[in-house]
């Protein structure tokens, strides 16, 4: 037994990351090497330490409560779910003050929470020039992000798709433009935040860009200008939805910025992917994409399929779907009917992954928390998969245009007459038509009899 | 046919009143709403439209309802507005989903002019 302990122990000192054990009530049982090298502090120490303090600790207090501070798990942890924590540590042994990620897993046994397994990855040091740091309590909803977007991205066996998730991968690890092409709500950009968040400049900030929604203006602000658009927002990574559609000066601006960045080891301007949802090559032809800008672009480009291609990976798509719905305020449903599958799985789906998450998320609101068919799906859905075929070649159907309008004036008339009892002074006026009008039209509508005058009594 | 709705949450009048020529203009819906709730409400029922979020006085909650709309309603234009310059604060903002961040005093054009092209819906949505 006294070996297989020391094995294990020898096992975690070899270690680079600084890892370390608490037992159920946060109590520190073991520190490894990389741990005593990061804090300063000896295993002797460490095991003095109780990861009991959630509260944020500012910076002028000891090490020791910062330790404290950066050991206490999050309270899912307590429940049996992985966690995760940004801790903000103050400056100490000549290092500056930096953030430290902090990865808690619980171990269990069948009883319980046996203990947790902890890890640190430090962050990054706090640029001196960044003003003041945010709370840690702030930055809790970014941990959230990148924790969502490191994981896999689809588990799809899908060759296509395999090939994207491959392709994402590298472009995380260079810092070359990447051009994503794909149709609109065919997830470019998520891809492209999975590019940033997954890179090794994931610590600075991501913008993404609507080229067509923001007047351009507004985006040269963003980008050159002094007026409080990006305040120096530490920007690693631009995304440029539709950059088609940005003047082309805009476009030659950001052309200068790739080349400097291609010929320098200087400080480097943030990093350009693009998103387009047409063919690119279009747009250039069109003149409505410089080709030297497309060209610089397209250095890394990722084709990304629509929905349509992926039938296979539909049920994992549902799947997430509905687990990030029920992220919301109310639970969402986690099942859908065979009915309701069967539509799905029969349609086209050319909104992509947007439609999909779109009509899902208004199906879990007509059907509450109960499981999904095909009623709650939106009508045009349900017509699009039974009329099958059929919408290829329409039949055309002819509209009775007066027959439709005769039966709406009949009826808007019947209502105003039964609103004012009767009373075609009243009636007409309510229709705002003269009431000589009025009676033509019943008499025309074959009314007049049943809707003889009737007068209030006069006050 | 349902107007666009523009959703305001901010603890005092400024960005309304800056806003009010355009919403007039335009026609859009304004309400004020105060917690995640009735935001997550108003966006299910009224659909997509533009969020202009003035931060700084409860940043936990306001990032934490910055992340949930770019999450569960991505269809949504965020306009963050700060009252000063802040970096580590604006990149924050841009990382959660922000359509646009700025920092006031600003003068009203710039956001009147992102909030209405932000009205426009995304390239491809029903």
């Amino acid at each position: 037994m006294a070996d297989t302990d020391f094995r294990w122990q020898a096992f975690f000192h070899r270690s680079a990351d600084p890892l370390f054990l608490l037992n159920r009530q946060g109590h520190v049982l073991f520190v490894n090497r990389a741990w005593e090298q990061l804090t300063g502090i000896a295993a002797a120490q460490a095991r003095r330490l109780w990861g009991r303090r959630p509260e944020q600790v500012g910076l002028e207090r000891n090490w020791r409560d910062v330790l404290i501070h950066v050991l206490t798990p999050p309270a899912e942890v307590f429940d049996g779910d992985v966690g995760r924590h940004r801790r903000l540590v103050p400056a100490h042994d000549a290092k500056p003050p930096a953030w430290w990620d902090v990865d808690f897993f619980p171990i269990r046994d069948g009883k319980g929470l046996l203990g947790i397994l902890g890890r640190i990855v430090p962050a990054g040091a706090i640029p001196r020039s960044a003003g003041p740091p945010l709370p840690e309590s702030a930055l809790a909803a970014r941990v959230k992000v990148v924790q969502r977007l490191g994981g896999l991205f689809l588990g799809s066996k899908l060759p296509e798709i395999r090939r994207v998730e491959e392709q994402v991968r590298l472009a995380s690890q260079v810092h070359s433009p990447v051009l994503l092409v794909g149709p609109a709500g065919s997830g470019k950009t998520q891809l492209a935040r999975r590019i940033h968040f997954r890179g090794p400049t994931r610590e600075q900030s991501f913008a993404a860009v609507d080229c067509r929604r923001l007047p351009p203006f507004a985006v040269a602000a963003l980008l050159f200008g002094e007026v409080g658009a990006a305040s120096r927002a530490p920007l690693a990574t631009i995304y440029l939805k539709e950059p088609s559609y940005l003047p082309r000066d805009l476009q030659a601006r950001l052309l200068t910025w790739i080349q400097a960045d291609a010929g320098t080891d200087a400080a480097h301007p943030p990093r350009l992917i693009a998103g387009i949802s047409d063919d690119p090559s279009a747009d250039v032809a069109q003149g409505r994409l410089l080709e030297d800008f497309y060209n610089a672009l397209a250095t890394l480009r990722i084709d990304v399929p629509p929905l349509v291609r992926r039938r296979d990976d539909l049920p994992h798509l549902v799947d997430r779907c509905l687990q990030r719905l029920g992220r919301g305020k109310t639970p969402a449903p986690r099942l859908l009917t065979a009915d309701a599958w069967e539509i799905v799985l029969a349609y086209s789906w050319p909104g992509n992954l947007r439609e999909l998450y779109t009509v899902l998320q208004s199906a879990s609101h007509r059907s509450a928390a109960d499981p999904i068919d095909a009623t709650h799906l939106p009508l045009y859905l349900r017509q699009a998969v039974r009329l099958g075929p059929e919408l290829a070649t329409p039949t055309e159907r002819p509209l009775a245009l007066d027959s439709l309008l005769e039966r709406v004036e009949r009826r808007l008339i019947e209502l105003a007459l039964r609103r004012h009892k009767g009373n075609q002074t009243r009636a007409a006026e309510m229709l705002a038509i003269w009431r000589p009008r009025l009676i033509r039209r019943l008499r025309a509508l074959g009314l007049a009899d049943a809707a003889p005058e009737t007068e209030e009594p006069s006050t | 046919m349902r107007h666009p709705q523009l959703l305001i949450h901010a603890a005092d009048s400024l960005l309304s009143e800056m806003l009010s020529p355009a919403a007039k203009r335009q026609r859009w819906v304004v309400r004020h709403p105060r917690e995640w709730e009735e935001v997550w409400e108003l966006l299910e029922v009224g659909g997509a439209g533009v969020l202009v979020l003035r931060v700084g006085r409860d940043l936990e909650a306001e990032m934490m309802l910055l992340e949930r709309v770019t999450d569960l309603f991505p269809d949504t234009g965020i306009v963050v507005v700060g009252d000063a310059v802040h970096a580590p604060l604006a990149g924050l903002a841009w990382d959660l989903g922000a359509s646009y961040v700025l920092f006031l005093p600003q003068p009203p054009e710039l956001l009147e002019a992102v909030v209405e092209g932000l009205m426009q819906q995304p390239a491809g949505a029903r």
